[in-house]
């Protein structure tokens, strides 16, 4: 799955205003660069259109994430947006687990594409996909697409171990 | 003439205490200007391994104003905790080592971009037992504390009333400050130095936890796994074959619900050794042997 995360604070202009979330400082030099090298401005997180958070992304994949932000007019705020510290291990996952093909959805849904182009993307019909989607929703308590891939970022990056 | 004030008093006797830690706390600067607090350990500089970059050269700046240039000489995200060598060996006072107790006031200590000190002081709020980091390090104890630290004073010293060190600040989940235990920096620390890295058995998998479809559940045995969403090239997991998409359900029979037990499991005895891990592909239960290698170095 794509995580490489461009949340859309608000809709943005041509040049988008980008606020990096990056707690090691070459990492956040490194996304930096490659942000003015798209022609984007990096801003603080107050005045920003766009919030990038950083995964283990390669520039290729900030670069489409910023495409897409720059092509959303999805109008979404994010107030608990941080940079997270050294935290415990869950024992166990908090709250519903998502389940294979709700993750591929979700993916589809971060890249940008539309419920028919999910279902030929993964070669299920339309309305296995909206059933999917509904599931994503109930599961995450969002209700937008826009919301469901923030809140997904936001569990991706909570849930996910190097093992 | 009156006796002190016992306020007066009471901050005379945690000045005293600071001012005998004096050279403890110590600033690591990059050349971009940016900097964050160090502790000095037996001439080695202890600092937040997740505030730190990888560039080649440092610059710590001491209390006294020195500066020596210094390299990172290894990390472990697992604790957190990262070591670099100044290139000109740096004096500082040796603190006996303190425990932790509920309630006890607790001293952070840190150093601005020039090295000059700087304080903040609250009590131990929770001792709990040893833990594990999501980057699957072990930390002997969880400290954590009612203070509020800045970005630039993680990685200083911590200190109890009686001027005992209780550890390494770190920035820990979202409002809270957590202490990497003197007890942790004392079994880490010389591995570092040494190797570079702590040793542990590594899988080279990103994983991430799902539920797994009803209509495999009763194959799998389990309503829960773990699916594989990034492989290392040519780790112990790519070696075996595992793909992407694949669900781990169980470690040598142990389910992969309880991460204590899966990451006691890699710990440093586990290198070279073959474990089964059982997992779903494609509607499939099957498993494969991995051999457990060391984690490579960052």
């Amino acid at each position: 799955m794509n995580m490489s995360g461009a949340v859309v604070k608000r809709k943005p202009a041509n040049v988008l205003r980008v606020a990096i979330v990056a707690t090691d400082e070459t990492r956040r030099d490194e996304i930096a660069a490659v942000v003015a090298h798209a022609g984007h401005a990096v801003v603080d997180e107050s005045s920003a259109d766009v919030v990038l958070l950083d995964g283990a992304t390669t520039a290729e994949q900030i670069e489409a994430a910023l495409q897409a932000a720059a092509a959303g007019s999805a109008v979404h705020a994010l107030p608990e947006l941080r940079s997270r510290g050294f935290e415990e291990l869950a024992e166990r996952a908090a709250g519903v687990l998502l389940t294979p093909r709700e993750l591929d959805v979700l993916a589809a849904i971060s890249a940008g594409l539309s419920n028919k182009a999910i279902a030929r993307q993964l070669g299920i019909s339309l309305h296995t996909v909206k059933f999917h989607i509904e599931s994503l929703f109930r599961k995450l308590g969002a209700r937008t697409r826009a919301e469901a891939v923030a809140k997904g970022l936001e569990r991706h990056a909570g849930e996910t171990v190097e093992l | 003439m009156s006796a002190p004030h016992p306020v007066s008093h009471f901050s005379q006797a945690i000045e005293a205490q600071v001012a005998a830690a004096h050279g403890l706390a110590v600033a690591v600067r990059n050349s971009s200007h940016r900097h964050i607090s160090a502790t000095l350990w037996q001439g080695a500089v202890v600092t937040s391994e997740q505030a730190v970059g990888d560039r080649e050269e440092y610059e710590v700046v001491t209390a006294a104003g020195v500066t020596a240039k210094a390299r990172i000489a290894g990390r472990d995200p697992g604790t957190n905790l990262l070591v670099l060598k100044p290139e000109s060996a740096l004096d500082a006072p040796t603190l006996s080592r303190a425990s932790a107790r509920v309630a006890s006031l607790a001293l952070a200590l840190g150093a601005t971009a020039d090295g000059a000190p700087t304080a903040r002081m609250g009590l131990v709020n929770a001792v709990g037992p040893q833990w594990y980091s999501r980057a699957g390090g072990r930390v002997e104890q969880r400290i954590a504390l009612d203070i509020r630290l800045g970005r630039t004073e993680e990685g200083g010293p911590v200190l109890d009333a009686a001027g005992g060190l209780l550890g390494m600040s770190t920035l820990g989940p979202p409002g809270v400050v957590l202490v990497i235990p003197a007890a942790t920096l004392d079994r880490v620390v010389p591995q570092l130095l040494n190797d570079g890295q702590v040793a542990r058995g590594w899988l080279g998998l990103g994983l991430q936890p799902v539920s797994i479809p009803e209509p495999l559940r009763a194959a799998a045995g389990e309503t829960t796994g773990m699916m594989v969403m990034s492989i290392a090239a040519d780790g112990p997991g790519a070696v075996a074959g595992v793909t992407a998409g694949d669900i781990l359900l169980t470690i040598d029979g142990a389910s992969m619900r309880g991460m204590r037990r899966i990451l006691a499991q890699l710990d440093d005895t586990s290198v070279g050794r073959t474990v089964a891990l059982r997992l779903i592909r494609g509607g499939e239960v099957l498993t494969l042997n991995v051999l457990i290698t060391a984690r490579p170095r960052q």
